[in-house]
């Protein structure tokens, strides 16, 4: 009760300070505050409020993303604890949508997977192979794009005229690149839908592709050797990330102890601390570097790198990759949570400078 | 290789606990925690996904190592990679990598010391086997049965130790 009394109190403070001021400083900190409370909702309206006027602050998207997630929690011990006296499909596939949501995709499929073997429906099948694919979409792993290929044809036997595999077929071999796959599936949708123009001009890209294109699992090896999907840009790599990501890697490279920071993104790097020949070197090892983790990572059935570390004599390399791109670290010293904090940011903010310009 | 595997495989949430050899074949391994769920199941179940596991991960290892010799640094000692299905930390010692697999969410730094310990262990067990193969290939010299073949005659000296002769011929037939 004190604490409910004492926080609400703290929390006028801070919306009166927000009122003088709205800067991002105190959008933050009266979201902070209503974290605290428990009022995720509150959060929420917060975070978006503070996003509307600065759309690329990434420690109000980091908490929005929090408080939705814990949201997302909330609802699936709701969820799970209602599927346990009264199992029914609407409640499956909210479950298995709520791991999707939060990457969790392999708890999706185990939950599709208990649907599927308790009714046997069409829907649930449709739910694992959107799991899977979900999988080989993160990971890009061959046996993952295999399996929910063999998935999404068990589904179409079980819902034929349902056009939702067929879409999600389509997106599966467009995203790996089998073009002659991808024909076949825009061909049964359009037997579906005929007439649907913007169909129709898929399937004419689709046809000059398919010609020069081979098998679905060919496409599948290559989506594997090279960690990249079909409709990602590889032109994207060589794009200017920011404007914003250099002031943040030379504040990195002045601390003490730091012999380089970088920001890589594909065969782009923004490199800090080293100088001519030798940051260029120093920038492809550090790609290097990353490559090869990201590649083994996905081989061993690891997922996604977070986090790579590499101590010897030299110091300690230190790489936070995201979603596409990765900064790092060169120290002669163990890298501080203040210098980790700063990398994730540095790639947070990298990445939304791309998604903006895209 | 079991007392220098097993103190690891112990610590809490520590998956897998290896000894590879530089070129990716498994030398020994010792499972901790099952996989908490399908998130965290592991690749390496049975001998022939453990194998291949050791290969990859030894590749890793020799990939970052290639990448970094332009550098002029030297080869990185201790290698790790925290992903979304478990982390992996790998440690130089001379001929072998000791490799452990640890569940999500795991800090890597509480790794630091036991690792080390188990890399002391293997290196005072390494010692002792080359002690123990010298003293056993010393006695088998001194008290083994007589060659077939002609040999560089051995004599000993006044102390007990072991003298060659410089001549190359041979002195007698070869049977003592």
């Amino acid at each position: 009760m004190l604490k409910r009394i004492l926080s609400s109190g703290k929390a006028r403070a801070a919306v009166k300070r927000l009122s003088e001021e709205p800067s991002a400083r105190n959008y933050l900190a009266l979201g902070q505050l209503h974290a605290s409370a428990g009022k995720l909702g509150e959060v929420e309206r917060v975070c978006l409020e503070g996003l509307e006027v600065y759309p690329d602050n990434a420690e109000l998207k980091r908490l929005l993303a929090r408080a939705r997630q814990l949201r997302r929690e909330d609802r699936m011990r709701e969820v799970q604890s209602q599927l346990k006296t009264s199992p029914r499909p609407a409640l499956w596939r909210e479950l298995c949508e709520i791991h999707l949501e939060s990457g969790r995709v392999a708890r999706a499929e185990e939950v599709a997977d208990e649907w599927f073997f308790a009714t046997e429906e069409g829907e649930a099948m449709m739910m694992r192979a959107k799991a899977r694919c979900e999988r080989f979409f993160a990971d890009r792993r061959r046996d993952d794009g295999r399996r929910a290929h063999e998935l999404l044809h068990e589904t179409l036997q079980l819902l034929p005229g349902d056009k939702r595999p067929l879409r999600l077929l389509l997106d599966l071999t467009s995203r790996a690149g089998a073009w002659q796959d991808a024909r076949s599936a825009i061909a049964r949708l359009l037997e579906l839908s005929p007439g649907d123009p913007a169909l129709e001009a898929r399937f004419r890209t689709v046809m000059a592709l398919a010609e020069r294109s081979g098998d679905f699992d060919q496409a599948l090896r290559a989506v594997e050797r090279s960690g990249r999907l079909a409709d990602e840009d590889p032109d994207a790599d060589r794009r200017a990330t920011s404007g914003s990501v250099r002031p943040m890697l030379k504040e990195l490279a002045g601390q003490s102890g730091v012999r380089g920071a970088f920001y890589v993104r594909g065969g782009t790097a923004l490199v800090q601390g080293p100088r001519g020949a030798t940051a260029e070197r120093t920038a492809r090892g550090v790609r290097e570097v990353i490559q090869a983790s990201r590649t083994a990572a996905r081989r061993l059935g690891l997922g996604q790198p977070e986090e790579i570390r590499a101590e010897g004599d030299f110091g300690t390399l230190l790489a936070r990759p995201g979603s596409t791109g990765a900064s790092a670290l060169w120290s002669t010293e163990k890298p501080t949570n203040k210098q980790i904090a700063t990398l994730d940011e540095l790639t947070a903010t990298a990445q939304s400078n791309l998604e903006e310009q895209s | 290789m079991k007392d220098v595997l097993d103190p690891l495989i112990r610590i809490p949430g520590v998956r897998l606990a290896l000894l590879i050899s530089k070129d990716g074949v498994p030398i020994a391994s010792a499972k901790g925690d099952a996989g908490r769920s399908s998130e965290e199941t592991d690749r390496a179940e049975t001998a022939e996904e453990l194998e291949a596991f050791c290969g990859l991960a030894a590749g890793w290892f020799g990939e970052l190592h290639r990448a970094v010799d332009p550098l002029a640094w030297d080869r990185p000692n201790r290698i790790s990679m925290r992903c979304a299905r478990g982390t992996l930390v790998m440690q130089d010692c001379e001929r072998v990598i000791l490799t452990v697999l640890l569940h999500r969410g795991v800090v890597i730094d509480e790794l630091r010391l036991p690792m080390g310990s188990a890399i002391t262990r293997l290196e005072r067990n390494r010692r002792r086997g080359m002690t123990e193969q010298r003293e056993s290939d010393s006695q088998h010299t001194n008290d083994g049965p007589p060659g077939l073949f002609p040999g560089v005659s051995r004599s000993l000296n006044g102390d007990g130790t072991d003298v060659r002769t410089q001549n190359e011929v041979p002195e007698t037939s070869g049977e003592r």
